[in-house]
């Protein structure tokens, strides 16, 4: 009886504590072969509710997020790191290839395929466009059932006619049967050119043969910019050829200016056409075509497309691939805000194209694919800096001239540029006395930001790491507030705040004891 | 409920064909809610308890953080469960007995749910409620628990209502723990950190049990 009472008794005190030896840390994220995927935000700021978003293709089982999860979910910012799981090691030989898909009703559908070949981290801007838009940008989205196709716009149509005999074909050239989709955008001329996939320059172009062209180009003018997709309604799978072209059909607006010209576009004007493959980054001549009167007696271009990407009809422009480089000459080192500079041409002066570049000692601004539209250039430095402005009307340094075409070094000195107050901001725990930081214990890494107070436009201010739990900026204006915000995974979110902090200290805390800095 | 069983008890015979004499009904007040019981003698010196507990708590509440900010808790307790005990009175006097028996729970639902209304602050930073997330922590023990104990009451009572005690444990299996989240939480090391709390929790196998009774008899 005794016995029984004793164990009665033991069974009724014996719990320990059962946060004995709990940390709670933050995961490491991933760094090596990534892909950034920014979404654009078009519900008022927000992503649509109804958005699904997939990995998809025969290798979407070696992907996971940052933080080597499989639970994709896109950040309220827009945002989702994905990468090749550590598991596996991308190379030539066994490259890594998957497609996101991304669908929201009412939006059009966005495909997008990724391959990976080593470590190296990819980002991409996944811009969620309405359908059935009508106006500068409009849009189509409908399963392929029968010929032909037109955009909403009743002013300037995009029409696509599919042959039904036609077989569509997958990248790897095998055929993608079944239901397919199609998508389609039109850019009209006026809003064309500053949607141009990679920024409009064709930096390494390719003629019709396939062959590369001697000469970069970019755009004068872009009469009208198409995007055509297909895909498998199954399996997203895109399709690339056919082995009978789509016909596109593009109808103009007739007050454009024919820049060659400086006249309103006509009937028999030439129009250069131009594909962009969004996959491979290839720009491909494909040919001229004239303008015709089509029906209505509206203006438009026709022309077969045996590939599908971006299709533009335009007037191209030569472009000077390798300019000159500027060196800069400084006492600076670890200057990580950037310092106006404008290329001007060296006889009139006029401001050919503006960039923002390091004054740190030795960094260098190469310049390239430039219009060959002056000889001799200059490098004009202003301190005016991208993060705290400053004048630029007055420069602080001027090139010699140097011949804008072919390769050539000019030094810049840019000694009087003015650097603010230099603010560090360092990982920290106040460890009692005699106690010192485990850097050990440090979470991996920690993004900072920072914003006006209350206005939320933030703007990077560095990353501390464990290895380097301090980090200089000039960023940071001395005697400022901000907002300031931390992110662990990568920047994909940005969960952790400090609201409306005076920057009156020359080294700024973040204070990670909740997150594993322990003090030993 | 407990009328119907008097009712019941009395329009019948007491005494069922394998000898079974129904003795008490009783009401338990107990670490395990409220409950019922029927209790009955079928050999001396044993008597026959069967009976239902249950529990329920809803009531959420606030938990202080840093800086006035608060993170609230939304716990949801519930369980039912059915029980079969057999005590054995060992001394003349018939009040002490020894108890032993199963439990089953046919509902058991242990969950806390932590979220925040507005911005929360912790370890000197501070996060938006929709940047905090939800947190949802279940525990889950086996369904079926045998039970160990004593107690105080008279196997044939002398009065038509008199007190009875129950002091004892129930074997519940080491207790698995289920957390879901989204917020921050997912950017820490929490789920392995959830794996050290189940080890450390253990011997959190046995749950006490103190039952005060009202009892009524049928004799």
């Amino acid at each position: 009886m005794k016995k029984l009472l004793w164990g009665l008794c033991v069974v009724l005190v014996s719990c320990g504590n059962p946060f004995e030896d709990f940390v709670l840390g933050l995961k490491e994220p991933i760094e090596e072969a990534t892909v950034r995927i920014q979404f654009n935000l078009p519900e008022n700021g927000k992503l649509p509710q109804n958005l699904e978003f997939s990995v998809e293709g025969p290798d979407a089982g070696k992907v996971v997020t940052n933080l080597n999860s499989r639970n994709f979910k896109i950040s309220r910012e827009g945002v989702i790191i994905l990468a090749v799981s550590p598991e596996f090691t991308p190379t030539p030989a066994a490259p890594v290839e998957f497609t996101v898909v991304a669908r929201a009703e009412g939006y059009l559908k966005i495909i997008k395929t990724f391959r990976f070949t080593g470590k190296a981290n990819q980002s991409f801007q996944a811009q969620l466009v309405k359908e059935d838009l009508s106006g500068s940008l409009t849009t189509f989205q409908a399963e392929i059932k029968n010929t032909t196709y037109q955009t909403p716009d009743p002013t300037q149509k995009l029409l696509l006619t599919v042959q039904g005999n036609t077989i569509f074909r997958d990248r790897a050239g095998a055929e993608i049967p079944g239901a397919k989709e199609l998508v389609m955008m039109r850019y009209d001329h006026k809003t064309a050119k500053n949607n141009l996939p990679a920024g409009g320059v064709a930096a390494n172009p390719v003629g019709q043969d396939g062959k590369p062209l001697e000469n970069a180009f970019d755009f004068l003018q872009v009469a009208s910019l198409a995007f055509v997709q297909i895909s498998s309604r199954e399996d997203s799978r895109v399709v690339k050829t056919l082995d009978t072209p789509l016909q596109l059909t593009m109808e103009l607006n007739p007050e454009m200016i024919n820049p060659l010209t400086g006249a309103r576009v006509k009937t028999g004007d030439m129009l250069t056409i131009t594909s962009y493959d969004t996959d491979t980054g290839v720009w491909k001549d494909e040919g001229e075509t004239r303008v015709v009167s089509g029906t209505g007696g509206k203006l438009q271009v026709s022309f077969p497309v045996p590939h599908l990407s971006f299709w533009m009809a335009g007037w191209r422009r030569t472009l000077c691939k390798n300019g000159p480089s500027f060196i800069v000459n400084s006492t600076y080192s670890g200057v990580d805000i950037s310092f106006l500079a404008q290329l001007t041409d060296a006889a009139s002066g006029k401001v050919i194209r503006e960039y923002y570049m390091a004054v740190n000692n030795g960094s260098q601004l190469t310049i390239s694919n430039i219009p060959a539209e002056s000889e001799k250039v200059k490098l004009v430095l202003y301190d005016y800096s991208n993060y705290h402005g400053g004048n630029r009307t007055a420069p602080v340094a001027v090139s010699q001239a140097v011949s804008l075409c072919g390769t050539s070094t000019v030094n810049l000195p840019a000694f009087k540029v003015t650097l603010p107050r230099l603010v560090e901001i360092e990982m920290y725990t106040n460890c009692p006395a005699g106690q010192t930081l485990d850097k050990a214990t440090l979470p991996a890494q920690m993004r900072i930001q920072y914003s006006e107070v209350g206005k939320g436009a933030w703007r990077d201010a560095g990353i501390v790491r464990r290895e380097q739990h301090i980090a200089g900026t000039y960023r940071l204006k001395f005697g400022a507030r901000y907002d300031i915000r931390a992110s662990s995974d990568g920047g994909v979110t940005w969960p952790y705040q400090q609201k409306d902090q005076l920057i009156n200290k020359t080294r700024w805390l973040i204070d990670v004891k909740t997150f594993g800095g322990k003090c030993k | 409920m407990l009328f119907i069983l008097l009712i019941g008890s009395k329009a019948f015979a007491l005494t069922d064909s394998t000898g079974l004499t129904l003795r008490a009904v009783q009401l338990n007040l107990s670490t395990r809610g409220a409950g019922l019981e029927v209790a009955g003698g079928f050999k001396q010196p044993l008597v026959l308890r069967a009976g239902v507990n249950f529990i329920t708590f809803q009531r959420g509440f606030a938990i202080k953080a840093e800086d006035g900010t608060f993170i609230q808790t939304d716990p949801d307790v519930a369980s039912v469960s059915t029980h079969l005990l057999l005590d054995h009175y060992p001394f003349r006097s018939r009040l002490f007995h020894l108890t032993a028996g199963l439990e089953y729970a046919w509902i058991q639902r242990y969950t806390g749910t932590f979220y925040a209304h507005e911005a929360v602050k912790l370890g000197g930073v501070e996060m938006e409620a929709e940047d905090f997330g939800n947190a949802v922590l279940g525990i889950r023990w086996n369904r079926l628990k045998p039970y160990l104990g004593v107690g105080l009451k008279r196997d044939i009572m002398k009065r038509q209502m008199a007190v009875g005690l129950d002091v004892g444990t129930w074997y519940m299996g080491s207790p698995r723990l289920d957390l879901r989240y989204e917020g921050f939480l997912e950017t820490t090391t929490i789920d392995e950190q959830v794996k050290q709390v189940e080890v450390n929790m253990r011997s959190y196998a046995f749950y006490p049990y103190l039952a005060l009774q009202l009892r009524y008899s049928l004799n």
